[in-house]
């Protein structure tokens, strides 16, 4: 009798999936899977891309699809749990039949599914920043953040011109933070500047004195903060009681509007590394990703009555890639077909920098121009520094 | 004694049954997604039958089992990519590992009990998150973690199909061994225990060292189950071994059914099937997930394979 | 020598936040038995519900504060009325479960109910920041160790000094005879579990400007109260607090002077090393062990 619970249960799970997969497949449709975590301590990522991502697939069905092609989103949570991004990619590509997946946004669950994604054969753009998931370049796997590397040595390089190279950082236990660790200390080391100490926290800790306490005494000339919020507004308030003057320079983890708000007067004079998502009214004309961004900023602000979050941009290059590379297809979809239209190149300003995918480069960015900018905040509000 | 062994050879034939039901499933399902839950549950299954030993059986309540499956990944994982073994001896050492250290603790935690042994369990789990997550010259930290595991395509099945396999035979085999270790000797000793360790240490039983044996033996079956939780995804990170896992095993067996260790590998399944079927529910799904575990343990106190058992014997009694 | 003062004063205000959720568990577990694992949510519940109220609908503070309190306060009892006094078995495993389930599911009313995004909500204000040289207390620690003693004084009172607070302990020890007291054990439970709710609401609300309201803070704090709680020796309420402050401190120094990023390994070792040495807590009493 306990095969037959076992098998009961395994048919009626059987019966509930299949239920969702029994619809008709049409042939003039781009089945588009995202995944991304709308939950979970990675939420702050995958909410606002889920976001962009609702917004981009409306705006292509009003418009009649992309090159008359239907898109028909599927989208699952990952909860951030690589084991469940791996199950659930596994559903979109076996039970959902979609023809290309954007995502997922951390790099622990791209490291896990772009093994499934080969094995399966199905274009996975993912929307992390490490460049270990496409260098050296798989065939099916892409890119569109900006990668850890090029963010680090912006801010790196920005200190240096300041004259401040005696620096630490303080950087939370996740894998944003870890990342962001790894690369500032291996970038500095190539910069000849010097890390004198690198702090850690954890990401639901409520104080960081102990910690800027530890710093003060260092004797560092920049404070360098690689996390994403609460973290980081928690630290420069922690900062501003125990008269921490030391410069301040934020990650793109925090660059949101969200940041004047919370940490107020605290933030004041301190630097923001970000993507241009961040101040989409600021950029001069003559930029070139000026245009797309200030575009996108708009539009998502007007359907969702929030400020845009610079992750807007990872999802919105990814399906902005897919849109182009479906386009150079003229006869019937397929996965093999999407994969080699990009890697047969695709080149397009993206918010994440000048894209220009070809057979060589899965990670989107050409290194004509950098991907972040740096912000100062004065009087509340950001402006270039 | 007779009655004992015809329960041992039932529970054999059950065993037959399920190695029968893997082979059907794995040719039934045509579809990866279903097949990877199904191996995940076998995984998981592994895990839940060491801890039904522990808990059910010697009535010692851990959660810190995360603690021995993350332990029992990192070793296999070390074992392959550094030292050159194969993955299946590999999976000895992830055996061994963890066994080891679970039976070093044991003496010392396990002179707790009820609250105080779960909160030392749960440190240890928290513990050794931390140590995974901060030890990156071995662990690799939380990103990237472990990465680049060899896949296992042996006799020219796929890697998926040869997982599910090495996970149902690691399963049959660890409930086969707990099985006969209930029935006999030692079986008995734990059930002394649970009773009352007074009692067990005044009829002979070394309490101590038949506790730390349990506790061995679960951690040892939490390490096979990290190491082939880690060659099923090929890449892992610390985050998998939270306390989360140590909390998400504990729900297993309860929800299962303490009492026998197929309620084990009946928990592990539901708990990995649950929240797929909850999908549509989408922001609402942590919220179902909850009721519908307060709905299991309202309804079915003793969990669900006992609970279901007695159904079907009660049908039966009445036809 | 300054920065050692500020890092204990760090120490101590984590420690009061500790100290409360510990309360939770253990007034539970005084008057039911019960070791509550939902206990952590409801600080988180508190928080986003007062992020809710005050930072997205703009009521004031204070309406804030005393609507998330009794918020929780009515989860609590909700819980203990709908769901544990109708469980069928008293076994102890299964009670756990439904308190997790219970916990799953009030994570995953907050999320659906007051979004999942991180909130600071304003300072409590009032107080000027404390400073002392060069040592200083931020004015929402102020409000958080001035709330914790004025809890502790008032739990103090209810519980050493009234019928229905020494019922309530008797409720969960002697029944029968707390029957004939006229406390129902029932009630005695869910007026524990309304007393234990609202004071997480309250925790939650303290924490939200100095840490943020987030819907998954639930589990840490449920894990660091747990701790505490029975680091104090369960069921007793000064332990809680003692219990609280030392983990508090413990982590604070440990991020001060040994490693940032092994803080919370320190902490469970030293709690691993107490339970080890004092099995019945810091401040639990000697048990006779039952035969």
């Amino acid at each position: 009798m306990d095969r037959r619970q076992f098998l009961g249960t395994m048919a009626g799970a059987a019966a509930l999936g299949l239920g969702k997969i029994s619809f008709a497949q049409s042939a003039n449709e781009l089945r588009l899977g995202f995944l991304a975590a709308t939950s979970g301590p990675a939420a702050f990522l995958g909410a606002s891309e889920r976001l962009v991502f609702d917004l981009m697939v409306e705006q292509y069905n009003a418009a009649g699809g992309i090159g008359g092609r239907k898109v028909v989103p599927v989208t699952y949570d990952t909860e951030g749990n690589s084991t469940v991004a791996a199950q659930q990619l596994r559903r979109l590509i076996e039970s959902d039949k979609v023809d290309v997946v954007v995502g997922p946004s951390t790099t622990g669950e791209a490291l896990v599914l772009r093994t499934i994604a080969e094995e399966s054969k199905i274009p996975l753009i993912t929307m992390t920043g490490t460049e270990s998931i496409v260098v050296p370049p798989t065939p099916y796997v892409f890119k569109t953040a900006p990668t850890d590397r090029h963010v680090s040595l912006h801010m790196l390089q920005f200190a240096k011109e300041k004259g401040w190279t005696n620096i630490g950082i303080i950087t939370s236990a996740d894998g944003f933070g870890q990342a962001g660790a790894t690369y500032l200390k291996a970038n500095a080391e190539k910069l000849g500047m010097k890390i004198a100490l690198a702090e850690e926290f954890g990401p639901r800790d409520t104080d960081m004195t102990p910690q800027i306490l530890r710093l003060r005494r260092a004797g560092i000339q920049a404070l360098m903060i690689w996390s994403v919020n609460p973290g980081p507004t928690i630290i420069l308030r922690n900062a501003e009681a125990a008269g921490f003057k030391t410069p301040i320079i934020n990650s793109f983890g925090v660059a949101s509007p969200a940041l004047l708000e919370q940490a107020g007067r605290s933030a004041e004079n301190t630097y923001v590394s970000t993507m241009r998502l961040l101040i989409p009214d600021l950029l001069p004309a003559s930029d070139p990703l000026q245009p797309v961004v200030a575009k996108i900023a708009k539009e998502y602000r007007a359907k969702y009555n929030q400020p845009v979050t610079t992750f807007v941009g990872n999802a919105h290059d990814a399906v902005k890639l897919v849109e182009l590379a479906v386009k150079k297809i003229s006869g019937p979809l397929s996965r093999d077909g999407i994969a080699n239209a990009i890697k047969s190149g695709v080149s397009f300003p993206g918010c994440n920098g000048m894209m220009a995918y070809s057979a060589t480069n899965h990670g989107g960015q050409d290194d004509t121009l950098s991907p972040v900018v740096m912000v100062q905040i004065k009087n509340g509000k950001f402006v270039p520094a | 004694m007779k009655s004992a062994n015809s329960s041992l050879r039932r529970n054999f034939i059950r065993l037959g049954l399920l190695v029968v039901g893997i082979a059907v499933l794995d040719v039934a399902l045509t579809s990866q997604f279903y097949r990877s839950t199904l191996t995940l549950s076998l995984i998981f299954a592994i895990a839940a039958v060491g801890l039904t030993l522990l808990m059910g059986f010697a009535g010692q309540v851990s959660i810190g089992q995360g603690a021995f499956f993350g332990l029992g990944a990192y070793s296999a994982a070390f074992a392959i990519q550094q030292l050159g073994i194969p993955p299946l001896v590999g999976l000895v050492v992830a055996a061994v590992v963890p066994g080891f250290f679970g039976y070093l603790i044991a003496r010392p935690i396990l002179r707790l009990s009820g609250n105080n042994l779960a909160l030392a369990t749960l440190a240890l789990a928290a513990v050794f998150y931390v140590v995974a997550t901060q030890w990156s010259s071995v662990t690799g930290g939380i990103d990237p973690g472990i990465t680049g595991l060899p896949a296992l395509d042996y006799f020219g099945l796929s890697h998926i199909h040869v997982v599910l396999w090495l996970a149902g035979i690691c399963l049959v085999i660890c409930t086969a061994v707990a099985l006969l270790l209930i029935d006999g000797r030692f079986g008995r000793a734990l059930m002394a225990i649970k009773t009352s360790e007074v009692v067990a240490s005044c009829t002979g039983v070394d309490v101590a060292r038949t506790k730390a044996i349990a506790f061995a033996i679960a951690a040892a079956y939490a390490g096979i189950a990290g190491a082939l939780f880690g060659y099923f995804l090929r890449a892992f990170n610390a985050t998998s071994f939270n306390v989360g896992l140590s909390i998400e095993l504990l729900m297993m067996v309860i929800v299962g059914s303490l009492s026998t260790v197929w309620g084990a590998i009946f928990g592990a399944l539901a708990i990995m099937v649950l929240p797929n079927l909850l999908e549509g529910f989408d922001h609402a799904k942590l919220l179902v997930y909850g009721l519908a575990m307060v709905a299991i343990m309202m309804l079915a106190p003793n969990g669900l394979g006992e609970t279901l058992a007695k159904l079907v014997t009660r049908r039966r009694v009445a036809e | 020598m300054d920065s050692f003062l500020q890092n204990l004063i760090s120490g101590c205000l984590l420690g009061c936040i500790y100290a409360m959720a510990a309360l939770g568990f253990t007034i539970v577990f005084n008057a039911s038995r019960i070791v509550n694992f939902a206990n952590g949510e409801f600080l988180m519940l508190g928080g986003v519900g007062l992020a809710g109220v005050v930072v997205t609908a703009g009521l004031p503070l204070w309406l804030g504060v005393i609507l998330a309190i009794a918020c929780t306060a009515f989860v609590g009892v909700l819980m203990q009325v709908a769901f544990l006094n109708n469980a069928r078995s008293a076994d102890e495993l299964s009670l756990v479960m439904l308190t997790i389930g219970t916990g799953l599911a009030i994570r995953g009313a907050g999320a659906l109910i007051f979004g999942r995004s991180v909130t600071f909500v304003p300072d409590f204000g009032l107080f000027p920041m404390l400073l002392m040289g060069d040592v200083y207390i931020v004015s929402q620690g102020i409000w958080i160790a001035l709330t914790l003693v004025a809890v502790g004084i008032a739990l103090w009172y209810l519980f050493s000094r009234t019928t229905f607070g020494k019922a309530m302990k008797a409720a969960s020890q002697e029944p029968r005879a707390a029957a004939l007291c006229g406390i129902e054990p029932r009630q005695a439970a869910a007026a524990a579990f309304a007393i234990a709710a609202g004071l997480g609401g309250l925790a939650g609300a303290l924490l939200a400007p100095i840490s943020a309201a987030f819907y998954e803070n639930g589990v840490f704090l449920g894990l660091k109260g747990f701790a505490a709680a029975v680091a104090g020796g369960m069921g007793n309420p000064l332990g809680a607090v003692v219990g609280g402050l030392i983990i508090g401190v413990v982590e604070a120094l440990s991020a001060g002077y040994v490693s940032s990023g092994y803080k919370d390994g320190v902490a469970f070792i030293i709690l691993l090393l107490v339970l080890l040495f004092r099995p019945q807590g810091l401040l639990g009493g000697v048990s006779v062990k039952r035969v």
